[in-house]
């Protein structure tokens, strides 16, 4: 039985409770972190105040031996869109906290003063210690000083200093298999509402650690056999994202005229060959870095990667393909040992990476720093490690920098920045940027599957036509995939395998003597769906809001010259099913 | 007079023998009237793989489509990522 800890930090002593996980049973990662946001928090509460809750959740196989088991959930009201808001990552936290019987971490109340706390999590039960010499130190900085007082078989959930200062772009960092805070909850500023509790660190002991035992272990072996011989089949599982990462996304985006760049003035970035996840891939192995790599224990795909600098020393993980975008050709910036060192910037500080490089972008637009700048882009990020005025300007986002600096060209969803693929030229992940629960969103609805990629069928990019459709099944499946902690690149293959689909709900069902159909999956997702999208309507996020901003319906986007052509009565079908 | 054409090749694939290029990396071809998609996918050894084909920023799914006087073909192995 899976447990819930909360922890009061209003309290004058941080009070710990252990619980049942009782009602929330049936839930794991986003749709345990979403049922209790949405059960629990007063929707019209300030998302950095006492009434607001952060929950850690891990997903529904974490912790067990399945492959791709883990992702972990962080959740609650956002203080960038104001609704409900979940973000998940890799790394090792997500096993770690499984294995020890928890099913979330809840963090309620705020303290009273200014003290930063860290919590201890081990097979002893969970220590809240106050330790203010932690205070604005980086991620990585962090890391390093708990490897030196725990040791190094610890996974970490840690905040950076943009997390301290409760800005908007803030993001949870988890540490991967090296112990390096790399991967990151990055969107909607979960960071700031850590950062609220005064939570600067979990620190999870992983000395003692042992799978979870499945309900039925022979069950569970062959599935998981079966699930992985699937995802090494196909092509996209075994070979695409394995040799190159998800920069690979650069070259293909680019030729068919959706890449943003400008600050989605054009579709297609000249420097584009130049920050493509194939010469990444190469400087890695000439550097003696690594194109294949796995961001936590467990995984199979290995889309991760290590990214060595000229002289063969580690500056970053591999840079993902929304961060060479957002940071890179969205600035018009061409360099990637450049983005590289910005990725690393944003890790350590804490920062969303597409949060700041939309706002970055966006403050090239008002002409604060030139296109293609990088090292003013750098200094923008110092800045905001610094706290200067500047720095938090840029570091609460897109839309608050479009105000600061007056720009009406801002691209946002209920206040999330827009990530690498333009509405205008992959019509689908228009839909799922306007509709999503969570803002501009591509991971909660991933359109550019079907309308490029050739994954689950094809759905011509450029035409509205079944966009509304291919947009709501694949939100409705993403919920489902992020309450599992399995990592969401294995829809791949389950789009175009069904015998891969059935090995991951046996996987399901024989861990926990369940018995789910395809049909009760769906179900699932839409039950995820149905309680984050009542949450932001009590929070006041009305379909008014499921738009996105008005110039993608006027300014064509070369080199297709085309506008968002959904119309909005279609969006407002997106739900009705 | 043959139709001239750029080939670009992404993600790891490679020619199979070696085509007159540019400094772009774009392989230049000189084709007859009515050279189709499929016949430039075998002239490259790439039948027997899973492709994403785009020509001049359009994703092709005729293969049977005649090559047109300067068309840019793009070949991809399936990709993905996010």
């Amino acid at each position: 039985m899976r447990k819930i800890i909360r922890i009061n930090m209003s309290a004058e002593k941080p009070e710990v409770k252990e619980e049942p996980i009782g009602q929330y049973e049936r839930y794991g990662g986003r749709s345990l972190t979403s049922a209790i946001v949405s059960c629990e928090v007063d929707p019209l509460c300030h998302p950095l105040g006492e009434d607001n809750k952060f929950v850690i959740a891990p997903g529904l196989l974490s912790g067990s031996a399945s492959a791709m088991s883990g992702r972990i959930s962080v959740g609650c009201k956002s203080p960038l869109t104001g609704g409900i808001k979940e973000a998940n990552a890799g790394g090792q936290p997500s096993q770690a906290l499984a294995r020890l019987g928890i099913g979330a971490i809840v963090l309620e109340g705020k303290p009273k003063n200014g003290d930063l706390y860290k919590i201890e999590v081990s097979k002893s039960g969970v220590k809240v210690i106050k330790d203010n010499s932690l205070k604005m130190l980086t991620n990585y900085e962090l890391v390093e000083k708990l490897k030196k007082e725990y040791g190094e078989k610890i996974a970490v959930i840690s905040i950076g200093p943009a997390g301290e200062m409760k800005l908007s772009a803030a993001s949870v960092a988890c540490t991967d298999m090296e112990l390096r805070p790399t991967r990151h909850c990055g969107r909607g500023g979960v960071g700031a509402v850590m950062g609220s509790k005064g939570v600067k660190a979990i620190i999870i002991d992983e000395s003692d650690s042992k799978y979870l035992e499945p309900k039925d272990p022979e069950a569970f072996k062959d599935a998981n056999k079966r699930f992985v011989t699937g995802l090494q089949k196909h092509p996209v599982t075994g070979q695409g994202l394995p040799a190159y990462g998800t920069n690979v996304l650069t070259n293909i985006i680019n030729e068919v005229g959706a890449y943003p760049t400008y600050n989605f003035k054009n579709g297609q970035f000249a420097g584009a060959r130049k920050i493509s996840g194939e010469v990444e891939a190469q400087l890695e192995k000439e550097r003696g870095g690594n194109p294949t790599h796995g961001c936590h224990r467990g995984c199979v795909i290995r889309c991760s990667g290590i990214y060595h600098d000229k002289d063969g020393h580690y500056l970053t993980k591999q840079p993902e393909y929304e961060t060479v975008w957002s940071l890179g050709g969205n600035c018009a910036i061409d360099d990637i040992d450049k983005i590289a060192m910005m990725d690393f910037l944003c890790d350590t500080i804490g920062l969303d990476t597409i949060e700041v490089g939309v706002a970055i972008s966006v403050a090239m637009e008002a002409g604060l720093v030139k296109w293609g700048d990088a090292d003013g882009a750098i200094k923008l990020l110092n800045e905001i490690k610094e706290g200067t005025y500047l720095g938090r300007i840029i570091g609460n986002g897109a839309e608050y920098t479009g105000k600061a600096f007056g720009v009406d060209r801002v691209p946002v969803v209920k206040g999330q920045g827009l990530p690498a693929y333009d509405p205008r030229a992959a019509q689908g992940i228009g839909v799922t940027y306007a509709t999503s629960t969570m803002g501009a969103d591509h991971t909660a609805g991933y359109a550019i599957a079907s309308n490029v990629l050739k994954c689950g069928g094809f759905v011509d990019p450029l035409k509205p036509e079944g966009q509304v459709e291919l947009s709501r099944n694949l939100q409705i499946a993403t919920a489902f995939i992020d309450s599992t902690g399995m990592c969401l690149f294995i829809a791949f293959a389950l789009l175009d395998q069904q015998d891969t689909f059935q090995a991951f709900l046996d996987l399901l069902n024989s861990f926990y003597g369940w018995n789910i159909t395809a049909n009760d999956a769906i179900e699932y997702g839409k039950n995820v769906l149905k309680m984050e999208r009542d949450f932001n309507i009590r929070a006041g996020l009305t379909s008014q809001k499921d738009r996105l901003p008005k110039f993608f319906y006027t300014e064509p986007l070369p080199p297709h010259n085309k506008v968002f052509m959904i119309k909005d009565e279609d969006l407002d079908k997106v739900f009705n099913w | 007079m043959g139709l001239n054409i750029k080939v670009r090749l992404f993600g790891g694939l490679t020619p199979p023998k070696s085509y007159p290029k540019n400094e772009s990396n774009e392989y230049l071809f000189q084709v007859e009237e009515n050279y189709r998609v499929a016949n430039l996918i075998e002239e490259l050894s790439l039948s027997d793989k899973p492709l994403i084909v785009v020509i001049n920023g359009l994703i092709c799914n005729d293969y049977e489509r005649a090559i047109k006087e300067g068309d840019v073909i793009s070949f991809f192995p399936p990709i993905a990522g996010g």
